[in-house]
């Protein structure tokens, strides 16, 4: 029975969401591709290596990218690599699949449903490419089980609800549970989903091996194991070499931007600065206390990657300036009365709004 | 609220002072330096905590100002009337505020009163913060409003009606606005960009440089396709070379050759022929016939012939038969003969008649059987001598019988032994068998003699090579490969050139490229910048109107009041001169004179001015307040005349009937003037601070 690594949405040569320089964006692409290597000496380890889409970010593969491939596979002689393109890196003309000669143990499966048979391991590997960005119809039908053998479905694809949509070959719950596979490998989706089953159908979403942006935070990794007729035995694998990380950080009580910034140390000493991090400031201080820009140029030489967001309330309470009365306080009636009524996206808008009013109405005080 | 006494145990100047306060007004006289201001912010200090340092205003921090120079704290004790209850505000005040103390207790029990809290103490007793306090109910010479310009005093008393506090502008606080959503984005072609601008700019150069990149990184996918064909048809190209190359050397020892092969493509097909005709011979039942034999078959046909014929006998024997005939033939005449003359001699005996012509018959008769007796002696004879020449000839026929069946036998035998029915046959297949010899000979001896003496298996390998390279090659040796060399030379040549300059292309004019991930990157980030800057411009937007609106509610719910009221208060301070007040948004303060026309405030003396101010604050204390809470005034008469001064003290005693109010001032006559309306009054000493 075949032992397995299973890994999807590598998006190799993307971009990044986080506000990298372009030295660094270059080294978290060559660190992408290096949790793709360690990837691939646990594959070469193993009977299978399934990659179910979106190994590429886009057409545009570069030379380097593609030429490391072919040597990672290369590496692997007695591992059968079995890759399904997905939505980002379609199998059409222009595909950079279509680009490399492949060693003989790589097999892109066609964008028409087929099925490879292994007999060694009494395994028949099913599978389709995504020929178009968008696969607004399902791309699986029926498949041609072999009695007896381990079945694997290998595919790109949003699992839905019976009935759901999706422009990217929507899976139905009840093919998957009738599928009559052991195993469906899926990619698209870049979080783990952890081991799922229906019926006698193991599937699994690995999520991407090295997140890109904050919208990937938290570890990130594959799954690797056995499968057996009828049953799998698999775990998850942290793989990256850097996280994004959300982080909230409680400043009320600083009264100086030393303060701050020892707090801010404090935090990613703790959770590592080899990471990237979304910080955000929260609690109540006053208004001038958080330079962004000062404490982001001090974090630059003690943590890879960080961006600072200022959530802080100002240290003033509504309800005085309210009890105060005065315009100020019709000015926050007013503005409370609206936010009230607006949605969480323009609320943003609407406390802002009323810190830029008052700070407007103190400001013209402080100028006089 | 009411003050009942402040005991300023050790605070600035003070040492064990005490003060009691009544409940109206308050004169509390004093000259310079004899403590008004302490006590001021004794007061303030006492309800409202410490203040920190104000570096800003230069100036020191309460801490810094009110511990005495020799202590290391200030104390004191407030006591106050709150809804009938007395109540003891006790503070200490450390230089930091590890060392403060702060407790209320109800003098009656000396029991402490919770609930109330040290920070936040002055706005749960008087229900407002100290700034509030501040502008709303205190109200100093030293106020900004009268050292600084007219048109500043005129905002102030515009922010005052407005708002309600004269350090408020609304003006000000929109400009400020308009100045954040200008430096977002440019309110016009004309002005300056703002960040939002800037932002956007940026972002569309960097579309366009993610699409530069892009057809870049296309046009680089092409040229190093292009390159790569390029490599592959030079490849190509030297193999061709490497071929034509073959070619040329195959044809030119074919040239050579090709001669051989077609002697040797005749001689092959001599030989062959040869074989053919061997093997024919090889088959022929003729092989072992011999030229005798067909000599001998022939002899014997001839001879079976000439035997089967014989002419001679049978002329011999026909001649003799016919001789024998003759001579029977002259026998049986000889016997008619003699028979006849008997006859005759008998007829002419018998009748004895002489008569000549039997006479003549008689010697007829007789004359006859002599003849015939003589004829037929003679055919006798004859038919003897022929009768055995004639069996002579029977045997010799006879013999020629039994040699011709000899000579049959023998023919016979030779023609069954070749299959033939005749010699004829025999012979004119032997005569066809000896040609197929002697061509087979002929053949030969023509490739001998083209061989001319060289070994036909030199000859053969050579054709064999030959045949072989004909075999491979594509044929057409006639085709011209110098030409074609040359043109394929000319071809790597281009190739050559045309990969040096795509090498040379892809690795300058290429490299060195940004990714266009990058720069979807940077993109990314920009759209979240222009997002943020978007939602603030749409923030300070929103901010700027609901200012507006809360102002223009401002504008027709508080100030026509504020307007009123301050109109009233006016009216009292002026001796009934000025009653209506209003200040447009130019700034134009305007009074009217009773009856007269408005008056515009520039032509208003700093008395009045300052009456503007009094009645403006007045009436935005009674409009905001309930009317009992404390106020401070500090010298504020100073620049009334003597009679404003005493319509000011008397609106103030009035005023006094609902509130406390402490009026500090150095000027005498506001004491003289105040006792005349029983108000209290207290003077500060030089040496008050030792007074226990």
């Amino acid at each position: 029975m075949p032992t397995f690594v299973h890994t999807a949405d590598i998006h190799l040569d993307s971009p990044f969401s986080a506000r990298l320089s372009s030295k660094k964006a270059e080294l978290r692409r060559s660190e992408q591709m290096e949790t793709f290597r360690q990837i691939t000496e646990k594959a070469a380890d193993s009977n299978l290596f399934l990659i179910s889409g979106d190994l590429f970010d886009s057409g545009f593969a570069s030379a380097d990218t593609l030429s490391f491939l072919k040597r990672c596979f290369e590496s692997m002689p007695q591992t059968e690599v079995i890759i399904t393109a997905g939505n980002h890196d379609p199998l059409n003309e222009k595909s950079p699949y279509k680009k490399v000669d492949w060693s003989d143990n790589v097999h892109i499966l066609s964008t028409e449903l087929e099925f490879i048979d292994l007999p060694q391991w009494e395994t028949r590997i099913h599978g389709i490419s995504f020929n178009e960005q968008y696969e607004n119809h399902p791309l699986l039908t029926p498949l041609d089980i072999k009695e007896d053998w381990c079945n694997i479905l290998v595919v790109h694809g949003e699992v839905v609800a019976d009935g759901g949509t999706s422009a990217y070959n929507p899976i139905e719950k009840s093919y998957l549970e009738n599928c009559g596979v052991d195993y469906v490998a899926l990619g698209h989706i870049h979080k783990y989903s952890s081991i799922q089953r229906l019926g006698g159908v193991f599937y699994a979403y690995p999520g991407i091996p090295e997140g890109r942006g904050f919208d990937e935070d938290g570890d990130k990794g594959f799954i690797c194991g056995e499968i057996e007729k009828g049953s799998v035995n698999a775990v998850w694998q942290p793989s990256c070499i850097r996280k994004f990380i959300h982080s909230e950080i409680d400043i009320s009580g600083c009264n100086d931007s030393i303060k701050v910034l020892e707090k801010l140390r404090n935090q990613l000493n703790n959770t590592g600065t080899e990471n990237l991090y979304k910080l955000s400031l929260t609690g109540r201080c006053r208004r001038g206390l958080v330079n962004i820009p000062l404490f982001e140029e001090h974090l630059k030489s003690i943590v890879f990657y960080a961006e600072i967001k200022d959530n802080t309330l100002p240290d003033y309470s509504i309800e005085e300036i309210i009890a105060d009365g005065g315009v100020r306080a019709d000015f926050v009636l007013e503005m409370q009365k609206r936010i009230e009524s607006m949605d969480e996206f323009e609320k943003e808008i609407g406390l802002k709004a009323l810190e830029i009013g008052l700070a407007a109405l103190e400001g013209s005080q402080a100028e006089i | 609220m009411k003050i009942l006494n402040a005991k300023l145990i050790k605070f600035g100047k003070f040492k064990n002072f005490s003060v009691d306060f009544n409940s109206g007004l308050n004169v509390i006289y004093g000259n310079n330096e004899s403590g008004k201001s302490t006590m001021q912010s004794f007061i303030r200090v006492m309800l409202y905590g410490v203040s920190k340092a104000d570096k800003k205003n230069d100036m020191l921090g309460d801490r810094t100002r009110f511990i005495p120079w020799d202590e290391k704290n200030a104390e004191g004790i407030l006591t106050i009337e709150v809804d009938g209850r007395i109540m003891e505000i006790r503070r200490r005040f450390g230089k930091t505020s590890a060392g403060d103390k702060f407790e209320i207790t109800d003098p009656n029990t000396g029991e402490t009163i919770d609930g109330y809290d040290k920070d936040n103490l002055g706005r749960q007793l008087l229900g407002m913060n100290y700034e509030l306090f501040e502008k709303t109910f205190c109200i100093r010479k030293s106020s900004a409003a009268f050292s600084g310009k007219d048109d500043e005093l005129a905002s102030r008393l515009m922010n005052l009606q407005e708002t309600g506090d004269e350090d408020i502008s609304i003006e000000k606080a929109i400009k400020t606005i308009d100045n954040i959503k200008k430096s977002i984005k440019a309110p016009d072609k004309r002005s300056k960009s703002g960040s939002l601008d800037l932002m956007r700019a940026k972002r569309e150069e960097k579309v366009a440089e993610r699409y530069r990149l892009m057809s870049a990184m296309s046009q680089r996918e092409a040229e190093a396709t292009r390159l790569s064909d390029a490599q592959k048809s030079l490849k190509l190209t030297q193999e061709k070379e490497k071929d034509l190359n073959i070619r040329a050397k195959e044809q030119n020892i074919l040239s050579k050759m090709q001669g051989r092969y077609e002697k040797w493509k005749e001689i092959k097909a001599l030989i062959d022929s040869e074989n053919e005709i061997n093997n024919r011979i090889n088959a022929s039942k003729f092989k072992n016939l011999q030229e005798e034999t067909v000599k001998r078959a022939e002899f014997l046909e001839r001879m079976e012939e000439t035997l089967d014929q014989n002419p001679k006998i049978g002329y011999d024997k026909e001649r003799i038969s016919l001789k024998i005939n003759q001579a029977e033939s002259e026998k049986r005449l000889g016997g008619i003969l003699i028979v006849s003359g008997i006859v005759l001699s008998v007829v002419a005996v018998g009748l004895f008649t002489f008569n000549p012509i039997l006479l003549s018959l008689l010697i007829l008769g007789v004359a006859g059987i002599i003849t015939g007796i003589l004829k037929q002696n003679k055919g006798k004879k004859n038919s003897d001598i022929f009768g055995n020449e004639l069996a002579d000839l029977e045997k010799e026929q006879q013999a020629s019988f039994a040699e011709r069946e000899k000579n049959h036998r023998e023919l016979l035998e030779i023609c069954v032994k070749y299959g033939v029915k005749t010699a004829l046959e025999l012979k004119s297949g032997y005569e066809d068998y000896l040609l197929q010899v002697n061509r087979a000979k002929a053949i030969n001896q023509t490739y001998t003699s083209m061989l001319g003496g060289e070994s036909i298996d030199d000859l053969k390998a050579d054709a064999d090579k030959t045949e072989e390279i004909l075999k491979t090659s594509s044929g057409d040796f006639e085709k011209d490969f110098s030409a074609e060399l040359e043109k394929n030379r000319q071809e790597q040549l281009s190739l050559a050139v045309l990969i040096k300059e795509l090498e040379s292309k892809l690795s300058y004019v290429f490299n060195g490229d940004k990714n266009p991930a990058d720069t979807q990157s940077e993109i990314t980030a920009i759209d979240e910048d222009i997002k943020n800057l978007e939602n603030e411009y749409a923030a300070a937007d929103l901010a700027a109107e609901v200012l507006l609106k809360v102002t223009e509610k401002r504008k027709s719910d508080f100030s026509p009041k504020v307007n009123a009221k301050a109109g009233e208060i006016l009216y009292i301070l002026t001796g009934k001169r000025y009653k209506n007040l209003r200040i447009s948004q130019e700034y134009m303060v305007q009074l009217d004179n009773e009856g007269a026309d408005l008056q515009r405030a520039e032509f208003f003396s700093r008395g009045t001015y300052e009456q503007i101010y009094f009645a403006l604050r007045m009436a935005i204390g009674s409009l905001i307040g309930n009317g009992d809470e404390l106020m401070l005034l500090d010298d504020f008469l100073m620049a009334y005349d003597d009679t404003r001064q005493i319509y000011a003290l008397k609106l103030l005693n009035d005023m006094a009937k609902e509130r406390q109010i402490l009026l500090f001032t150095c000027h005498g006559r506001d004491v003289e003037n105040a006792e005349q309306f029983g108000a209290a009054t207290i003077k500060l000493e030089e040496d008050t601070e030792n007074v226990s």
